[in-house]
């Protein structure tokens, strides 16, 4: 098949999760989409070499949190990357969905990396060493950025401790997602039918 | 709880439409074309740089060795590498010709070179050095080389245990240390090598003055003759006075008659011919301005001693002065030491001229010396004509009987002394290929030259190759999505 080909047939089964991830990575539309942006070209540039290899989403996704970050050091914040705004193709649905507005504001407070383990973790259902694999860190790293950007939501937003746990940061429930990972390992980059 | 998180997360998430992807795969292949002509000019570029580095190392040949008595003195020289390798680092074997004088190559500092170098030119035309630390050094005056271009006779050398002299062997790098007529272990400067290489006349001095000159405030170093005989060790004082180290007119010390037998020396303004054993022949007084010519000042039949007297300025004299000084041949015979006759050289324009021997018999080789920029002499302080700080440059000539003159070694202006094995002169094996010094094999002060590349690295070109990365990120990220 036509590389060219190969990459819009795989972007177009991958760009609705990918851009989900990257909005709650980012907590903004455009740099959401600024963020598949800058990752999908960098998969294009390798596109051929990465479909030899045979499975491209675990690069796709390395790249997107690795361009999470460097676009956050790079304080490309605040910086408009369009000339017209983009369109919004959906309603603003938050209302009536409950803590989605706060858990957004919430993860905007965290460090990036830690806004990045949460997601791997609790969006996409990676296991800690599939998470340590995106990030490029070790198991133990993620546990404890984890575990601080729990205590640090906590901290930051208390509204929130319905949602992630009140009581200490070996709550029970973090403790089994990080202990029944092995059960839970499918990413759902690559599930559409998640949402 | 972590499951009402990820439920928030996944309705967070669903208020993100699909991002716009008609761009990326046209911007990711401009990257891609990027990517590749950059990696082509870093690898262009590496290239260059290592060819830059290794070719001249590759194309670098000596010239091969010569069959014993096929050497020759090289028609050219070149200032050595400042790092130049040592004798003693890769010894090149006999010398077809040495020479000292300024520039990085030529004079050090001490704080991490040393300040007197000279270059030994092998007769494979490479370069090796001879290193002296704590003064600038004149090579045919305190550092000379055998008849046979194998051994270089000097009061010290770098690397090598305090000693009265030092004789180096360019064969094998390695310095014998000798110890003076009474035991001392300093200080001595080669005068001549007899012909046959197995003895030297060498000058003894105090290593500390015993007075200092009421006029000058310099310090006095009474200086006498020793003859020191290689093969035994033996060394024989043949003159308790030569007068004080630094007043003497080191050009025109002394030379040895061709069969070695006799030696000419000069005292002040008189001229004495000396056995081995420092018997007396005769003596005669040159007046001033007069001088014996040099080392190689007897004739090839030994019958005549050369002699310069200066026309021009003595005293006083401003740089203009000193260079147009002009200087007459004579000679005396050397069985009475009266005035003689001899081959008509030509007079010559100089600062000073040192005569080296006979070449072919024939033709007067000698040094012509031209003053130093700021050269000028005073009465009554010291002054050298053959001197490191008096002279600017040095030309090794031969000047034939009835006028006219060869220039045998083209040298560059950092050259301020020469000395030629004799063997090499009197066969008149002049105008040897020559090749230009090769940078290895290198001391390890190759690497100073590299500070100073690293810091305009670090100091300017690490700043643009930021700025040009940021600048670069930014067009990917902006105009790249944009199509452009």
């Amino acid at each position: 098949m036509d590389p060219e080909e190969s990459f819009r047939e795989y972007v177009s089964g991958r760009v609705a999760a990918l851009s989900r991830a990257a909005y709650l990575l980012t907590g903004d539309r455009h740099l959401a989409e600024d963020l598949v942006q800058l990752t999908l070209v960098r998969v294009a540039r390798h596109w051929e070499r990465l479909v030899s290899r045979g499975d491209p989403d675990a690069y796709v996704r390395r790249t997107l949190y690795t361009q999470h970050v460097s676009m956050w050091r790079r304080r490309w914040r605040g910086v408009d990357l369009h000339a017209q705004p983009p369109e919004a193709s959906t309603p603003d649905s938050t209302a009536g969905l409950v803590g989605a507005l706060m858990v957004r504001d919430a993860l905007r407070r965290l460090a990036p990396k830690q806004r990045a383990v949460l997601v791997l973790r609790y969006f996409e259902d990676l296991t800690e060493a599939e998470a340590a694999d995106a990030l490029g860190c070790s198991v133990s790293t993620v546990k404890s950025q984890t575990r601080d950007a729990l205590a640090r939501l906590r901290t930051l937003a208390p509204e929130l401790a319905e949602l992630v746990g009140g009581s200490s940061v070996g709550d029970s429930s973090i403790g089994a997602a990080s202990a029944g990972d092995s059960s839970v390992s499918a990413s759902s980059v690559g599930r559409e039918g998640k949402r | 709880m972590s499951r009402d998180l990820r439920t928030a997360l996944a309705e967070l998430a669903d208020q993100m439409p699909p991002a716009r992807t008609d761009e990326v795969w046209r911007a990711g292949r401009r990257m891609r074309r990027r990517d590749r002509t950059r990696m082509a000019a870093r690898l262009v570029v590496v290239l260059l740089v290592a060819a830059a580095l290794t070719l001249p190392a590759v194309w670098y040949r000596p010239l091969p060795s010569p069959a014993t008595g096929e050497a020759a003195v090289p028609a050219r020289v070149w200032t050595p590498w400042m790092w130049q390798g040592t004798v003693a680092q890769a010894p090149a074997g006999p010398a077809t010709l040495l020479f000292s004088g300024d520039g990085f190559g030529l004079r050090g500092t001490d704080l991490f070179d040393h300040e007197g170098k000279v270059a030994v030119v092998g007769q494979d035309g490479s370069y090796r050095m001879l290193l002296y630390g704590g003064a600038q050094t004149v090579v045919g005056e305190e550092v000379q080389v055998s008849p046979n271009g194998r051994y270089v006779a000097q009061g010290h050398l770098a690397g090598t245990d305090p000693g009265w002299l030092v004789v180096t062997d360019l064969t094998d790098g390695r310095s014998r240390t000798i110890t003076g007529p009474d035991g001392t272990t300093c200080c001595a400067e080669p005068v001549a090598w007899a012909p046959d290489g197995d003895s030297v006349l060498v000058m003894d001095r105090p290593a500390y003055p015993v007075g200092f000159d009421p006029v000058t405030g310099y310090g006095i170093a009474p200086a006498r003759l020793v003859l020191l005989d290689l093969t035994t060790g033996v060394s024989r004082v043949l003159v308790e006075e030569l007068g004080d180290r630094w007043k003497l007119r080191t050009a025109s010390l002394a030379a040895f008659s061709p069969d070695g037998a006799w030696i000419a020396l000069t005292q002040g303004s008189r001229v004495s011919l000396l056995n081995r054993s420092g018997a007396v022949a005769w003596t005669r007084d040159l007046g001033p301005g007069r001088h014996l010519a040099g080392v190689g000042a007897f004739s090839p039949d030994g019958r005549r001693i050369a002699t310069v007297a200066l026309d021009g300025c003595q005293d006083e004299c401003d740089r203009a002065a000193l260079a147009a000084r002009t200087w007459r041949f004579g000679y005396l015979d050397a069985a009475s030491g009266v005035d003689t006759d001899g081959p008509a050289i030509g007079p010559v324009t100089a600062m000073a001229v040192r005569a080296l021997g006979w070449r072919l018999g024939t033709d007067l080789v000698a040094l012509t010396y031209r003053p130093e920029n700021d050269a000028r002499k005073a009465a009554d302080v010291p002054f050298n004509d053959t001197g490191w700080f008096e002279v600017g440059d040095a030309t090794l000539v031969a000047l034939r009987p009835g006028g006219g003159s060869d220039v045998l070694v083209d040298s560059p202006g950092e050259v301020l002394a020469m000395d030629v094995p004799r063997d090499l002169l009197e066969s008149g094996r002049f105008g040897g290929p020559a090749r230009q010094p090769a940078p290895f094999p290198a001391r390890p002060l190759i690497l100073l030259p590299a500070v100073p590349l690293v810091v305009v690295l670090i100091g300017v070109a690490v700043p643009v190759i930021f700025w040009v990365r940021r600048r670069r990120r930014r067009l990917d990220g902006i105009e790249g999505l944009r199509g452009g």
